[in-house]
């Protein structure tokens, strides 16, 4: 027997239900069918994510008020995830009953094997579409040799296609540049260089292509020769482990809380390291006394805690979330809480042998940054980098990027070695220190009024920087100096209004 | 009377061991990997778990020994912290000294008492092996501030260092390491059109206080700018020249796409 026979080449089923937001929407309210209709979400929910057909002029990223400025009549309402992860759920497992590999995509997308149903694609393709339709959702679905076709040739069809076996490329010809998962801009560039069809793409060869896209590139022509390697990801089951705690009485003080909270952590941190997963996440939900009708709170405050790492430690998950919390100003009255951790699927990190020997690092670094973003606000607490592309003004030459997570101190370890600019070896393990010293400037901003010197005064320069002239014309002549105070200056003289200013000090 | 003859009377007067504990094994420090500051530090170099405060007034050289110390840190995998109220940290410079930025936090609280539970926040956690305090932090804290904060870097292996003007008795007080940098002074250099150019500055410093070391040593070291005859944020000319390299390449790379 050959392989062929023994291994069948892989067929893939993509079942696309369009406006999936919209559509779980309409099961919650029925009446609003036929009229034009937009999802918002997002903090406050004051950002439309998805409309249907009949709202013209909507686009995502608007807020309601915009909405309805461009589609009189339009009717907003906010996302029911709940609906939508109960939707999902149902149309999962409605599939796998007709397939053991089933993967959800995202929103409306789903993937499934149906290899070795060589002339039954049709009908498997149908069902598919015929469980949906009984779930309420109108879908369309479509057979390929992969992934991507499967999806475009869903998207574009409609109703069930199937895209023959080695026919990926030649059906993906014709379709447009941006059914790919394009970056950023990419879709203007490919449009200036006048490629619009995936085909073109498939037939540009690999270098320009790479010298113009880097690596996206071989993505790109990979998809558009419908070459799609990227294998499906079947979904597991997965467990949410959640413990409560219901006061006898309300309590309105964080110590009884945090006792509540360390028993609830302790039992999830048990049943994780019991079944050899660790957590990444963990979400509070505190109930509020429903009864104080004193103080308009919320019923229920729910708080993400993002860990350093996956773990299965209690004390690393109490520490975090005890600062999550105190975090927060005025919580009021609580009468249950709620604690959920589920399991990530990062692989459980290598245990130390003795307690806090593993992960202490990084869990006391996220510690620290919750407790620093806890005490500043997001914009205070950043790592710098310089920009010197951006601008020749010092006050533009770099860029504050505010700290995100803790894990990006573990990737910044992994790149630090390329860092080749410094002059300075480590001295730790440099056999000799380096001759040479870059001076340390430091920045005053906004530059700072200064007398103007005297003629004789000692100086570098002009170095002239003429720079912004369509917006705020900046016209500068920089001197290194020394001030009358004896000071080593980096200043410069405004050429627009003729004052001095000290623009940074050489320390 | 030696540590020995101490102990035996001890034991003595208390009828039994009296005392407890090893002597301390001598501090880990950071070498500055400047040869000058190095020796006059000793081996160790800038006490790791210990307070130490760089001190002169503005323009002395206090931020090129930080920025020396911060390189050290980062560039061996640690992380380093930056307490600038002021946003006088500037990338490119600190790049060019070569401190690792994607290896440093840098806080720049505006309220007294944020940045009280800031710079608390980053020398109890541990998890910062070098932590800055620059510009008006000095004035923030007072003596149960500095008191803790000591016995916390103590106790977490943390390198706390104080850029000040020297006028706190308190930090002075508590500091294991007090270098006085006594100013810079400019390296001028004759240019070929006539006008002068910095080539970089000198920086003198005297150790004033240290628990470690021996005291009162001195000396100075010279900084040099990367280019002699440059000019700072940068040349123009190459800054001109990389751009209109840049577009070359854009156009070129263009035409050959579309070519293909």
């Amino acid at each position: 027997m050959s392989a062929a026979h023994e291994c069948p080449s892989p067929r893939i089923a993509a079942l696309c239900i369009s406006e999936f937001l919209i559509q779980v929407c309409l099961q919650v309210h029925p009446a609003l069918a036929g009229r034009p209709l937009a999802v918002a979400d997002g903090v406050s929910r004051r950002e439309i994510i998805a409309c249907n057909r009949l709202a013209r002029g909507v686009r995502s990223g608007m807020t309601p008020k915009q909405a309805r400025a461009a589609c009189p009549g339009l009717v907003v309402i906010a996302r029911d995830e709940q609906r939508e992860r109960e939707a999902t759920v149902e149309l999962l497992e409605a599939l796998e009953r007709c397939s053991p590999v089933v993967e959800a995509a995202r929103c409306g997308l789903y993937f499934f094997d149906i290899r070795g149903l060589a002339h039954e694609e049709t009908r498997a393709v149908g069902a598919a579409v015929a469980v949906a339709e009984a779930l309420g959702l109108s879908a369309s679905a479509a057979v390929a040799d992969d992934k991507f076709s499967a999806a475009c040739a869903a998207w574009t069809g409609g109703g069930c296609s199937v895209v023959p076996p080695g026919g990926s490329a030649a059906f993906l010809a014709p379709l447009p540049v941006s059914l790919l998962p394009l970056a950023p801009g990419d879709g203007e560039r490919f449009d200036l260089l006048g490629v619009r069809v995936l085909g073109q793409i498939a037939a540009l060869p690999a270098g320009p292509l790479a010298a113009r896209f880097g690596e996206r590139a071989r993505s790109y022509s990979a998809l558009a020769r419908g070459e799609d390697r990227e294998p499906l990801r079947p979904r597991r089951a997965q467990t949410i482990h959640e413990e409560r705690f219901a006061f006898e009485s309300p309590v309105d003080r964080l110590e009884p809380l945090f006792f509540a909270l360390r028993g609830c952590l302790a039992g999830i941190a048990d049943r994780l390291a019991g079944a050899g997963h660790a957590c990444d996440q963990l979400d509070v939900v505190l109930v509020m006394d429903a009864t104080n009708s004193l103080h308009k709170t919320p019923a229920v405050v729910e708080t993400r805690v993002r860990l350093a790492e996956p773990t299965a430690s209690s004390a690393v998950m109490f520490d975090l979330t005890r600062i999550a919390l105190e975090s927060r100003e005025g919580i009021g009255a609580v009468e249950a809480i709620i604690v959920r951790g589920a399991p990530c699927g990062d692989p459980l990190p290598q245990l130390g042998l003795f307690d806090g020997a593993a992960g202490s690092r990084q869990a006391a670094l996220a510690a620290a940054l919750a407790r620093l973003q806890a005490a500043l606000p997001p914009h205070d607490v950043v790592t710098l980098q310089p920009r010197l592309e951006r601008s020749r003004l010092p006050e533009r030459m770099q860029e504050r990027i505010p700290i995100s997570s803790p894990r990006q101190f573990a990737r910044a370890g992994v790149r630090s070695k390329r860092v080749s600019r410094a002059r300075i070896e480590c001295p730790v393990t440099a056999a000799h220190p380096p001759p040479v010293w870059a001076p340390a400037l430091r920045l005053l901003d906004p530059p700072q009024p200064m007398r103007a010197p005297e003629d004789d005064a000692a100086r570098a320069g002009p170095f002239r920087l003429s720079e912004s002239w369509w917006e705020q014309p900046v016209e500068r002549d920089y001197y290194q100096m020394t001030d009358r105070t004896g000071s080593l200056v980096l200043a410069f003289v405004d050429l627009r209004e003729g004052g001095w200013y000290v623009h940074g000090v050489f320390d | 009377m030696s540590v020995a003859s101490l102990e035996r009377l001890l034991e003595r007067r208390f009828s039994g061991a009296a005392v407890h504990g090893a002597v301390d094994a001598p501090p880990r420090g950071w070498r500055t990997g400047i040869a000058s500051v190095d020796l006059a530090l000793g081996s160790a170099g800038l006490p790791q778990g210990r307070l130490s405060e760089l001190f002169g007034e503005r323009s002395s050289g206090k931020t090129t020994l930080a920025y020396a110390v911060l390189a050290a840190c980062t560039r061996s995998g640690e992380i380093g912290a930056y307490v600038d109220p002021e946003a006088g940290l500037f990338a490119p410079a600190a790049a060019a000294a070569g401190i690792d930025l994607a290896r440093l936090i840098v806080v720049r609280p505006t309220q007294i008492d944020a940045l009280r539970r800031a710079v608390d926040a980053l020398v109890r956690s541990g998890a910062c092996s070098v932590v800055v305090l620059d510009g008006w932090s000095v004035n923030a804290l007072q003596t149960p501030h500095y008191a803790r904060l000591a016995a916390q870097a103590q106790r977490h292996g943390t390198t706390l260092i104080v850029l000040s003007h020297g006028t706190s008795q308190a930090l002075a007080s508590f500091a294991s390491l007090r270098i006085h940098l006594l100013g810079t002074t400019a390296l001028w250099q004759p240019g070929c059109d006539g006008s002068d150019r910095l080539s970089g500055y000198r920086i003198a410093f005297t150790i004033a206080k240290s628990k470690i070391g021996t005291p009162g040593k001195g000396a100075t070291f010279d900084v040099q700018f990367p280019e002699v005859a440059g000019s700072w944020p940068a040349t123009a000319a190459s800054i001109d020249a990389a751009a209109a390299a840049f577009d070359g390449e854009e156009e070129a790379e263009a035409r050959r796409v579309s070519s293909a």
